[in-house]
């Protein structure tokens, strides 16, 4: 085979190599950047189904769970029962529901899951800027922070009520 | 001499399917024995717990059950296409270096090697089913025996970096070996030739992937 062929088999490898080794440390950089962006729980303007605006998490003593959702997706209903049906396990960690949503549709969410009724958990509406802000970007996203404010873990997705227990009273 | 040649080859090309069927035959069995003997509806749930609501762990293993069938249907497919594909990079490094274009051997050479891949089935059968009878199923999925990736606990290794620290194990090196074997004697090369054709062709297009499928979980993760 001529040189030249060689040399383009050679280069188009080197060329594959190179770009998928700059796509994962591109990749990590950025998660890194992510990691450092919502390490600690930052302070976000929201309101409150009555229309005033929330506490600034930041200031709420303890460990704090924030839960992104959409009304009207299935796994944040599904997530609602569930975090409701273990709500007494949570203690008093406050649990505060964040959505882009109108606050007459939250507030009927709130009302259908039972939420209203337990004093620990509270029904926000945030702009849609707040929410890229904070990267929500796809609903449920759950965090939870410690006492220090400090996320310990973030599930994407619907997740098990236990494991969020789990990550605030690790005992 | 051109029918014997003939002859010759399509008695290869039948060794290699029967070689071939062999492997998948062994190969399913023994993901199905460890299937059938390491794993429960239990092991999953309590893996499942910590990450999904017991309902959806329940759908998720009913599904699984459902379409694990499938898995031992597609397998094969999967290593045929496995065995083409190296064998199609052995082969254009040999048509590169050498000019002439063969297949039949590197597919032969590829299929041989496969068979100690069945080897960390087999002891992961051993390991759990008698050595380690207490484990869940993240043990399970992180156990590569005589990998660097058995020198740290899987909490101690970021996700992307499991499946190269997998990879360079014992028994990828004997893969090596024996591919280079089968180059030397099927296509009689010289070893230091064998080595050379096998190293840069394979060894790049294995980093290749490598590469692949870390950036895959990175970016997915």
């Amino acid at each position: 085979m001529s040189p030249p062929i060689r040399y383009t088999v050679l280069a188009l490898m080197f060329v594959l190599m190179a770009g998928l080794g700059w796509g994962i440390h591109s990749k990590l950089r950025q998660r890194q950047e992510l990691g450092q962006q919502f390490a600690r729980l930052p302070e976000f303007a929201a309101r409150t189904l009555k229309g005033g605006a929330v506490l600034a998490p930041p200031q709420t003593p303890g460990p704090v769970v924030l839960v992104y959702f959409e009304p009207d997706c299935d796994h944040c209903q599904r997530q609602a029962v569930e975090i409701h049906r273990h709500a007494a396990q949570f203690g008093a960690v406050p649990v505060l529901w964040l959505s882009k949503d109108s606050l007459v549709v939250l507030q009927r969410f709130a009302q259908q899951y039972g939420l209203l009724r337990l004093p620990t958990m509270q029904v926000a509406q945030i702009r849609p800027e707040t929410a890229t802000a904070l990267g929500f970007f796809s609903a449920p996203d759950i965090r939870v922070y410690d006492a220090d404010k400090k996320m310990c873990h973030r599930y994407k997705g619907e997740t098990s009520a236990l494991a969020i227990i789990n990550k605030l009273h690790p005992n | 001499m051109l029918p014997t040649t003939h002859l010759q080859q399509s008695l290869d090309n039948k060794r290699n399917w029967l070689l071939f069927f062999a492997l998948a035959v062994v190969y399913v069995l023994a993901m199905f024995c460890a299937k059938i003997l390491l794993t429960n509806d239990e092991l999953y749930l309590a893996s499942l717990a910590g990450q999904m609501t017991e309902e959806q762990a329940r759908t998720a293993i009913e599904l699984n059950k459902e379409w694990n069938w499938a898995g031992y249907f597609l397998f094969p497919l999967l290593l045929l296409t496995k065995f083409a594909i190296i064998a199609g990079i052995l082969s254009t490094g040999y048509y590169i270096s050498a000019n002439r274009w063969v297949f039949a051997p590197f597919f032969r050479a590829a299929i041989i090697a496969e068979f100690v891949m069945i080897l960390p089935v087999v002891i992961r059968i051993f390991w759990f089913g008698s050595v380690h009878p207490n484990y869940n199923l993240s043990d399970l999925q992180n156990f590569y025996p005589l990998s660097i990736s058995s020198l740290f606990s899987s909490s101690q290794v970021e996700a992307w970096l499991r499946y190269p620290l997998q990879v360079a194990s014992l028994f990828e090196v004997a893969y090596w070996l024996l591919i280079i074997k089968g180059v030397h004697q099927l296509l009689d090369l010289s070893w230091s030739r064998a080595t050379r054709l096998v190293g840069l062709s394979y060894g790049p297009a294995l980093l290749i992937w490598m590469l692949l499928v870390m950036f895959t979980i990175v970016s997915t993760s």
